[in-house]
């Protein structure tokens, strides 16, 4: 038990922490919807969006099992490290004052306003606009959500494990969102992209490798060398750029 | 229409936000698949050009962003 855990949580930590910031980005969306349109199209756009990553989970699912191994490591593993170097990218960014954070009031504003003036252009339509609004936000996080789970899992076969760490996170998301009644402003959204940044980019690098037949070191037990690489090499630019940033006010 | 090409678009956006760094990585990957299967290296050469190679992309994008802000 304690090897299966040992090999399965990074996998499952990956895939939760990511997985739970797209939901709470979905969710902002859908919670506009809710309340300036009412919960039916909020549910149903959110629905017909989940129907549809279902679909595509159960198209991509058995078409992984017929790619080569190595081929879907690197593969896999070449987008995971452009993904997670674009994350621990903008997190740097983000921790050095360099780039806006992501605020989801704002997100919540900004949204709020585009559906009431759609719905001040043509109110005969606005159910309609507003379930789109939240199938296009439960897809496009959706996707990203699949992704990573597919991503962090399939390289060892640990895809149930990851799809454990993001049903964790929906159900966090959910509960904190039943809860709360609004957006979920006090989650630590950059501090949350930095750590997935840094894991992404060590599964990237290590799955990459393992495409390629590296032999790393201990095997799995170079993913968390390749983690701490990546988080001094972000808290060090980031420190570095804060600090530049103040000499330079 | 206009929904399948946002999420299209954010499919790209995925994986690709800094051109720059996107290239750099993937040449990265590019020279470690030609130490590997081109020229047969050490697999720890490979190992070592991917680390330290994905690192060197992430702080060059990094450092090219503070200078085109112009701090």
């Amino acid at each position: 038990m304690t090897t299966i855990w040992a090999t399965a949580a990074p996998a499952v930590s990956a895939s939760f922490l990511a997985s739970l910031v797209e939901m709470v980005e979905a969710f902002t969306i859908v919670l506009v919807v809710g309340t300036v349109q009412g919960w039916k199209p909020a549910l149903s756009g959110s629905l017909a969006a989940l129907l549809l990553l279902a679909i595509l989970i159960a198209v991509l699912g058995p078409a992984l099992g017929h790619i080569p191994l190595h081929v879907l490591q690197l593969v896999i593993g070449v987008l995971l490290l452009l993904f997670g170097l674009r994350w621990l990218r903008k997190a740097i960014l983000r921790a050095a004052g360099l780039l806006a954070l992501h605020d989801e009031a704002s997100a919540f504003a900004r949204e709020d306003s585009r559906l009431r003036a759609a719905a001040a252009r043509d109110e005969r339509h606005l159910d309609w606009i507003a379930g789109l609004a939240a199938f296009k936000a439960v897809t496009l996080e959706g996707v990203e959500v699949v992704f990573i789970v597919i991503a962090v899992g399939a390289g060892r076969g640990l895809v149930g494990w990851a799809t454990l760490g993001a049903f964790a996170a929906f159900l966090l998301v959910l509960a904190a969102g039943l809860m709360v009644r609004g957006p979920l402003t006090r989650v630590p959204e950059n501090a949350l992209k930095f750590v997935v940044g840094i894991m992404l980019s060590a599964f990237g690098v290590f799955w990459t490798g393992e495409g390629l037949s590296v032999q790393w070191p201990g095997n799995e037990a170079t993913i968390p060398f390749l983690v701490l690489l990546f988080l001094v090499t972000g808290l060090g630019a980031a420190g570095l750029l804060r600090s530049k940033a103040r000499s330079a006010a | 229409m206009r929904t399948v090409a946002a999420i299209l678009r954010e499919l790209f956006g995925l994986f690709v936000d800094d051109g720059a760094l996107a290239i750099l990585a993937l040449l990265v990957v590019a020279i470690a698949a030609l130490l590997a299967v081109g020229l047969h290296a050490d697999n720890r050469i490979t190992g070592a050009v991917l680390v330290a190679g994905s690192v060197a992309s992430l702080l060059f994008s990094v450092f090219k962003a503070i200078r085109k802000n112009g701090s």
